[in-house]
């Protein structure tokens, strides 16, 4: 049955410097954009860590592509393969800076801050490139209803949950979603490629 | 005599503010009618219908009206029909109203509002510090303890088998049921806080109609959901729905916790 769990997976397009505070990604807000279009997940403003611990709402991302998977780091069997998913993708673009790869969390007891920056570590994800994010149940129930993607935790809290893969630009906006595990990625791809060539 | 008597009205001063529009419902299980995964590798879904604990919790007596969300947009502009992001609703979001602030006539007043997404109904009830319900509160509240199922199920199911569009109920129009709560049969269909924690219809449906999947019928279901046709639906209809989805026949209550 855990086969038929199913991750999911976002791809974001996007900016995001690891290293950016909230008040600096604030300014850099201000000065750069207006409010966000009305398609865009930076309406959003629930309220997420880093993996460094560091307070930031989906705005951040604003700026370049970026790949999102909603997944959790205990996940028995799905989650892995999801993460590999993206380490491919992120291995194939070939202008590493264009697009950013992020993993948002279901576990809100469990993947804190520091066991994210524990997974990225054994996973290899570069943090150059990744950001892994914690957030309120609620925080996660937002995103995940934004994206469409469907999930319920169970009495031993582990997750069942939906695997879609979605493309957003560099605005938050939408711009492809694919579901399903194990999925031919190339679509996808095309897409992210050709939105990361207009934010060279 | 006196001083007593005093306490008592003080001290359930904060409780009545509360108990006014949302009726508290005591701590329980009902029957919930669920896909259950089962938890080996390579197993087929079942149904079953398992005893679910719900706790006590704090619910609207009726469902949110035209005019409840008119004084909500009063002061939230920002769920306006001409500001709401399209993140948030569909085009038809309150698509029965005149204008922004005008939800047609003193006769839609005291209907229940539709047209509302996910995300608007949980900001009404969040701006009164109050949640949407959970899909386990809400069928809790409908299931009644058992009072009067079979009856109960008859109401659903011919409320469901009535053509959309007919001339709506106004909210708080039929009798309350043994909690005290009304509207949850005949009115409109209402949003859930975790609509989106059950699988999509294809999950529902099971993989070419021939192993586990609900639409092939009594022999995937547990014998206490077997007749339970109208839950079905319930289920399935929310299995359907995305946040942004807004229609003319889906509204909304809220809930609140027993602190």
């Amino acid at each position: 049955m855990r086969s038929q769990i199913i991750c999911a997976m976002v791809i974001l397009g996007s900016v995001f410097s690891p290293g950016l505070s909230a008040h600096e990604h604030h300014e850099h807000a201000v000065e750069k954009t207006s409010a966000p279009s009305k398609d865009s997940l930076f309406n959003l403003h629930s309220k997420w860590q880093t993996q460094e611990g560091k307070d930031v709402e989906l705005e951040m991302l604003r700026g370049r592509p970026a790949v999102l998977a909603m997944a959790y780091t205990s996940c028995p069997s799905s989650c892995p393969m999801i993460v590999e998913e993206m380490r491919q993708i992120a291995a194939r673009l070939k202008n590493k800076d264009a697009a950013r790869f992020v993993f948002a969390s279901f576990d809100a007891k469990r993947d804190t801050p520091e066991r994210l920056k524990k997974f990225a570590g054994q996973r290899k994800l570069d943090l150059n490139r990744w950001v892994l994010l914690h957030g309120s149940p609620n925080s996660v129930q937002e995103l995940a209803a934004a994206l469409g993607v469907r999930y319920k935790e169970d009495a031993q809290g582990e997750f069942d949950h939906s695997n879609v893969i979605t493309l957003i630009d560099a605005e938050g906006v939408i711009r492809f979603q694919e579901s399903g595990l194990g999925q031919e990625t190339q679509k996808l791809e095309e897409k992210l490629s050709s939105l990361a060539e207009g934010h060279r | 005599m006196i001083a007593i008597a005093v306490f008592l009205i003080l001290s359930m001063t904060p409780r009545s503010a509360v108990a006014e529009s949302m009726v508290l419902l005591p701590g329980g299980t009902y029957r919930s009618f669920l896909l259950t995964p089962a938890s080996k590798k390579g197993e087929k879904r079942v149904f079953r219908a398992e005893p679910t604990s719900v706790k006590s919790f704090y619910l609207d007596r009726q469902v949110v009206t035209n005019g409840d969300f008119l004084n909500f947009l009063k002061t939230h502009s920002q769920w306006r029909r001409s500001n709401i992001p399209s993140l948030f609703a569909d085009e038809h979001y309150l698509s029965s109203w005149s204008a922004d602030l005008d939800f047609g006539g003193s006769k839609n007043k005291n209907k229940a509002v539709t047209g509302v997404s996910w995300f608007a109904a949980k900001a009404y009830c969040e701006s009164l510090d109050k949640t949407l319900p959970t899909t386990d509160q809400w069928e809790y509240a409908l299931y009644d303890r058992g009072r009067g199922l079979s009856r109960v199920k008859e109401k659903i199911l011919a409320w469901y088998g009535r053509p959309n569009g007919e001339v709506a109920l106004d909210a708080g129009a039929s009798a309350p049921n043994g909690f005290g709560v009304r509207d949850l049969v005949g009115v409109v269909w209402e949003w859930t806080l975790d609509f989106n924690s059950f699988l999509a219809g294809e999950e529902l449906r099971g993989e070419s109609g021939k192993d586990g999947g609900l639409f092939c019928g009594g022999a995937s279901l547990g014998k206490s959901s077997a007749d339970d046709y109208a839950a079905f639906m319930r289920y399935s209809f929310r299995a359907s729905l995305k946040a942004k989805y807004t229609t003319h026949n889906l509204g909304f209550r809220c809930a609140r916790e027993k602190k």
